[in-house]
């Protein structure tokens, strides 16, 4: 494979890993959003798999002792 | 004799040097494998070493302590050293060396010969052993310069000079699967991860993240370890797909989509190789760390900044408890 590396790394360095990912979870957490609410709604957690492989599990942030009170 | 002494410049002037080179850059980054051609080799080697062969000149002629050690002799004038080296040349090129070496009643001049020959083969040593050492450092340079790349590839603006020269004269002697298969292109604080998908001809698509790489003599790829893996489950998922769209559903397409993230199947085992000859082809993904995925998920539920949402990414031994069972 004869490639231009020159060209090939300002091609990958236009790219940012963080704003790739923020667009994937952007189009999936829209598209899940109800889904996720109404999981979390009935007291259980929602495991979500995103396009690179991993799995994040969201659940409800547990609330400070005194907003209980 | 004359091939003898050709071999001996050629040696240590231009192959060790190479050698040299690509050794200690091949400690911080792999440089390009490619069989080129004695030509290309040799324009190699010379390129490499030009720099040092200047310095190291300069130096054993100017400075102080090049100029006498290691291997030191008794200067003389340059008249005496060009003596020298016309006494070792005659030696070289005489069709009987013995006859100016060896002591005979008709040999000449055989102690000056001798003389010359040490004054000589010491220069030698000294020139070969500082041009070796730079060398060296420029090949340790190259390697440090190379591996920082990514560094100031991310502030492009204020370190314009540096890339210029790394993308000048290091890029293009760097393996091509580096640059794809690392983070090399990105700043090690960013902690870039690299997945991979690779489809096989058999239509199988694996998901993972690469371990590493092997690349064979002549810079191809040869295959890729991959950890965390998965298997895309495509049967599974037509199937969910046709069962549904009922038959009574006028338009296929009013129908609730089917998501594929559930049909990624969890391969049991921390390493997982595949070769080259059946890759069909690669999608290589730049990933950015758990913790900015968190953050940025947290953001992205989080519209209102209402605190409510927490995300945590799940480990790798918690994603293999349903492995998949090679079906």
């Amino acid at each position: 494979m004869v490639v231009d590396l020159k060209k090939l790394s300002e091609a990958l360095g236009r790219s940012s890993p963080e704003e790739d990912l923020r667009r994937d979870l952007q189009r999936i957490l829209s598209v899940r959003k109800p889904e996720i609410d109404q999981t979390l709604a009935s007291g259980q957690s929602y495991v979500l798999r995103i396009p690179d492989g991993r799995r994040i599990r969201i659940s409800r942030r547990p609330q400070p002792a005194e907003a209980i009170q | 004799m004359i091939a003898l002494v050709t071999t001996y410049f050629l040696i240590s002037y231009i192959l060790v040097p190479g050698v040299l080179f690509r050794f200690l850059t091949s400690w911080f980054v792999p440089l390009k494998l490619f069989e080129r051609t004695r030509t290309q080799e040799a324009t190699f080697a010379v390129t490499v070493a030009l720099l040092p062969f200047a310095i190291t000149l300069f130096g054993v002629w100017n400075l102080p302590v090049m100029r006498h050690l290691p291997f030191p002799i008794a200067e003389g004038t340059a008249a005496q050293r060009t003596q020298d080296y016309q006494r070792v040349t005659a030696i070289l090129t005489a069709s009987d060396a013995s006859r100016l070496l060896l002591n005979n009643p008709s040999a000449t001049n055989n102690d000056a010969n001798w003389r010359a020959l040490n004054q000589v083969i010491r220069r030698q040593a000294r020139f070969l052993t500082w041009y070796f050492v730079l060398i060296a450092l420029e090949g340790v340079c190259f390697g440090l310069l190379a591996r920082r790349y990514g560094e100031w590839q991310s502030r492009a603006p204020r370190y314009r000079m540096r890339l210029w020269l790394i993308r000048t004269f290091i890029l293009p002697n760097i393996s091509e699967w580096h640059l794809l298969l690392t983070s090399f292109n990105w700043p090690q604080h960013e902690d870039v991860d690299v997945t991979i998908d690779i489809l096989q001809n058999d239509g199988i698509l694996y998901q993972g993240r690469v371990a590493d790489y092997f690349i064979a003599p002549d810079g191809k790829l040869t295959g890729i370890l991959l950890e965390n893996v998965s298997r895309f489950d495509r049967e599974a998922y037509h199937e969910a797909q046709k069962t549904s769209v009922p038959e009574s559903i006028p338009n296929p397409k009013a129908a609730q989509p089917i998501s594929s993230a559930a049909f990624w199947r969890t391969i049991p085992g921390s390493r997982f190789y595949i070769g080259q000859s059946s890759i069909l082809n690669l999608n290589v993904r730049f990933v950015a760390r758990d913790q900015t995925l968190i953050s940025l998920a947290e953001k992205i539920l989080d519209a209102q900044d209402t605190n409510t949402y927490e995300v945590t990414v799940e480990s790798e031994e918690e994603t293999s408890q349903h492995p998949d069972i090679y079906s």
